[in-house]
């Protein structure tokens, strides 16, 4: 009964660990470029005020939009949500594992970004079919560098559950020529499923240029909440995978408290780590052309390509 | 003024701006950029030539073809309570005789047309369709009638530049609709943007046609700014003239002022004084640098970079603090009035200046590195919305935009006015036409200002900053040029019998380069448009008065 209550306990806290801490993250990028840019930047807690500011707000919904538009903030939250649920961050084994494993956590954001897609093709106006389009092309690249990459992590671990695959690289240790190759591959990856420079700019005001902020452009009020929640929780869930995968120190092994206090410590340490890295490197580089992506994400691909031929080969 | 032999053709036209020259030769002895530094406000300056309205297409075009001049302005005064008709006045840049010639016809009040010449000068475009807005004047064969400044719920046949027409009045609005170019085809599709934009940016609509990301097309709907400041102005005194000039569009202050304060100076033959001249120059420079130190960082911004953008901007601030700190105005606002300056600076202000130079240079070097130093910025920046030269030539595009595709216009140069008469600058120019070359260029041009700057103050002298009496007036009109940050900035003022404004016309340099901006679209993408928009750094405010 007690490791049942446990258990219970630590799924639970799982859940509320990434939905609570997501916010936190983005915040926490935003007061690093900020501190490139010779600003002082908004604190910690601003993506917190930001979503309970619009969570209270009226929503503004356009007359010509249909239940798609309306329904897409609960679909793209809860997709994304039980995603992040799913990928270990403080403990290797979770009770929330058996929810699925690691290809449907590709899928459920595959439903989320079709969903937002769609609803930004929903209202009509220019701007959300323009980020449709572009989301798609850009995703559409980078969904099979994703797979290649999780399927060289499954074959390594013999599964594709994500306990399993940490847990082999618990054992093995990350210095391995499939993993070194797969590393940047994944960070390029995560950069682009986030829409972050170089391949999107969150924080232009510029219709023209945007892909993810267009398609979402009509939304407002708890629609948006959701919307920009869902966004920190994908940002969150990536980076968690990054870090658990290619660096597990510190992750609980066991569900002894003890372990589980220092596993959360050392998931909010490397996620911020990663968080504050990428927000170095956007504030350094320009944003690529939109035509210039696919050349990002290709070499994304030739570098889960390599893994792949490496880890069947037996090379590493 | 205006010469009074018969003009038959461009040889008689030659002939007039020859005499002129010659005139004033003759009283310096200097070359005709020194003279007229010493006389009055600008080398040769203005030619004013009377021709029939009849002999206006043959001409423009020889003007065009043999004396390689470019169409700058026109536009129309309703003068039927005195002269029986409109005037009619074009004016051309010729360059290579430091002369900016001013035909003048007049349209007869019964026959309220006059042929049109945008088919084979394109530059003429606009110009011709504000005056059919403005004043119902017809442009005969003009190839894309419609309307351009007042929008379609303005209704026919008020036209409010006319005498006749109440500036007071209520006009009723009416339905009507905008017909746009359509480009049709498989897969072309049309992206509507603005007039409301996200941010902080001024109101146009922009009508993209496209195939995928590929621009086909693009239709440019401005004029939501109508302010009717060139009706304002009349009936105001000189100087309130200036206050308005000033208020025409924020980072245009000090052009707009000047621009209009010489055409005053020039109206009444008043030499302001040296220190008024050199101060001039230097508010000059410094809303140049301002304005391109904005721009490169927008340009920065719109590709993401963020250390390139804010540090461009802590530059920006650091030259309209020192402008606040001079003038307790971050837009020099209240300096500029007509016969030199309102107000004297302090010698302490002016060693704030100079000392000010050698940091900015510093800054301007390192912030040109930051820019220009990753592969990621020049990636964007090259190739990308390229204005050839051809197409800069055919549309009269002036300024760094003009410079940037390789032609050396530059009106502190080829029409040299106040402290650049006394001081000769070297045009910079680029030859690629794209971002990455007007880019550079306004880093250059910032080093330059500072140059100007720097040799302005160096050899000041105190003595009085205003001077002329402008009570004693009869009738009078002239031009004013200036070169603001984003090229040629013309203002022609007519004084009536009491000193106050009886017509004022303002044409800022965007009015020219915006029909350019779809040009150097051609062939880009739509996501390339900001970065694009923000290189040619057009006026929506200074473009629509």
């Amino acid at each position: 009964m007690e490791f049942l209550a446990q258990k219970i306990a630590i799924g639970i806290g799982q859940a509320l660990f990434v939905l609570l801490s997501a916010p936190l993250f983005t915040s926490l990028m935003k007061k690093v470029k900020a501190h490139f840019q010779c600003r002082f930047g908004p604190g910690l807690l601003q993506g917190y005020y930001d979503i309970w500011k619009l969570l209270k707000k009226d929503a503004v919904i356009s007359e010509h939009a249909s239940w798609v538009f309306k329904t897409t903030p609960y679909v793209v939250f809860s997709a994304t949500f039980i995603a992040a649920v799913i990928v270990p961050s403080f403990a290797v084994v979770l009770p929330t594992a058996g929810i699925g494993d690691a290809i449907i956590v590709i899928y459920l954001l595959g439903l989320a970004r079709f969903f937002t897609a769609i609803a930004g093709l929903d209202t009509g106006s220019s701007f959300g079919g323009m980020g449709s389009s572009r989301e798609m092309m850009i995703s559409s690249l980078a969904e099979p560098v994703t797979m290649t990459g999780l399927f060289v992590l499954a074959a390594a671990a013999g599964s594709t559950d994500f306990g399993g695959i940490i847990t082999k690289s618990l054992v093995t240790g990350h210095v391995q020529p499939a993993y070194l190759l797969l590393f940047p591959a994944f960070l390029i990856i995560a950069v682009a499923e986030t829409g972050r420079v170089p391949v999107d700019n969150p924080a232009t005001h510029l219709e023209l240029t945007m892909v993810h902020e267009a398609m979402i452009l009509e939304y407002t009020g708890r629609h948006l909440a959701l919307i920009e929640w869902a966004g920190a929780l994908k940002l969150t869930l990536l980076l968690t995978i990054i870090a658990n995968v290619f660096f597990p120190w510190g992750i609980a092994e066991s569900m002894a408290w003890p372990a589980v206090m220092v596993g959360i410590f050392a998931i909010t340490a490397k996620v911020g780590l990663l968080a504050i890295g990428i927000a170095a490197m956007e504030s350094m580089i320009a944003k690529l052309r939109l035509f210039r992506v696919p050349e990002l994400i290709g070499g994304a691909f030739v570098l889960a390509m390599l893994a792949l031929i490496i880890r069947t080969t037996g090379i590493g | 003024m205006a010469t009074t032999m018969h003009i038959r053709s461009i040889k008689d036209i030659v002939r007039a701006i020859d005499n002129k020259a010659g005139e004033y030769a003759g009283k310096a002895g200097k070359r005709p950029g020194e003279a007229l530094g010493e006389a009055l406000g600008g080398a040769l300056g203005e030619v004013l030539i009377d021709i029939e309205l009849s002999l206006l297409p043959k001409l423009a075009l020889d003007i065009v073809d043999e004396l390689h001049g470019t169409l700058q302005f026109i536009f129309a005064v309703d003068e039927r309570s005195h002269n029986n008709g409109f005037s009619l006045h074009h004016i051309f840049g010729i360059p290579s005789k430091h002369c900016l010639l001013h035909l003048k016809s007049v349209i007869p009040a019964d026959a309220p047309e006059f042929p049109s010449l945008a088919l084979q000068l394109p530059a003429m475009n606009w110009h011709e369709r504000k005056i059919a807005d403005m004043l119902g004047l017809t442009p005969v064969g003009h190839p894309d009638p419609r309307r351009l400044v007042l929008h379609e719920d303005w209704p026919q046949g008020v036209y409010p530049w006319r005498d006749d027409f109440d500036s007071k009045q209520k006009v009723p609005r009416v339905k009507g609709t905008y017909e746009f170019h359509r480009i049709e085809g498989e897969g072309v599709f049309e992206i509507a943007v603005g007039p409301v934009h996200a941010g902080i940016i001024e109101p146009g609509h922009f009508r993209f046609s496209s195939v995928g990301e590929k621009i086909l097309y693009l239709e440019l709907r401005l004029f939501y700014k109508h302010r009717g400041i060139e009706r304002f102005m009349r009936g105001r005194s000189l100087l309130e003239g200036a206050l308005v000039a000033e208020r025409v569009s924020g980072d245009e202050t000090v052009a707009n002022s000047v621009a209009y304060s010489q055409a005053i100076e020039r109206i009444f033959k008043v030499a302001i004084p040296e220190r008024a001249q050199r101060l001039r120059a230097v508010f000059l420079e410094l809303e140049r640098m301002h304005c391109h130190l904005a721009d490169i960082g927008g340009a920065a911004t719109d590709i993401a970079f963020s250390i390139g953008a804010a540090k461009a901007a802590l530059l920006r601030e650091k030259v309209m603090s020192l402008c606040e700190m001079v003038s307790g105005s971050r837009f020099l606002r209240g300096m500029i009035a007509p016969g030199g300056l309102r107000r004297d600076i302090d010698n302490e202000v002016i060693h704030r200046i100079s000392s000010f130079i050698e940091i900015a240079l510093c800054d301007v070097k390192e912030l040109e590195a930051t820019t220009f130093s990753r592969s990621s910025v020049i990636d964007r920046f090259m190739k990308t919305g390229v204005l050839s030269t051809e197409h800069a030539l055919n549309l009269g595009v002036v300024g760094p935009v003009a410079r940037a595709s390789g032609i050396a216009v530059d009106t502190r140069t080829d029409y040299p006015y106040g402290f650049y008469a006394m001081h000769p600058l070297d045009i910079i120019t680029r030859f690629d036409g794209d971002v990455a070359a007007r880019v550079r260029l306004k880093f250059d041009e910032v080093r330059q200002s500072l140059g100007i700057i720097e040799a302005a103050l160096g050899a000041i002298k105190s003595g009085a900053v205003r001077t002329g009496d402008f009570a004693v007036s009869s009738r009078g009109q002239a031009l004013g040029w200036v070169e603001a940050p984003r090229g040629m900035t013309l203002c022609w003022v007519e004084i009536d019998d009491e000193a106050k404004i009886a017509n004022c016309r303002l044409r800022t340099p965007s009015f020219n380069n915006w029909p350019a901006l779809p040009y150097a679209l051609h062939g880009n993408i739509v996501p390339d448009f900001p970065l694009v928009n923000k290189s040619f750094n057009l006026s929506y405010a200074g473009n629509d008065l």
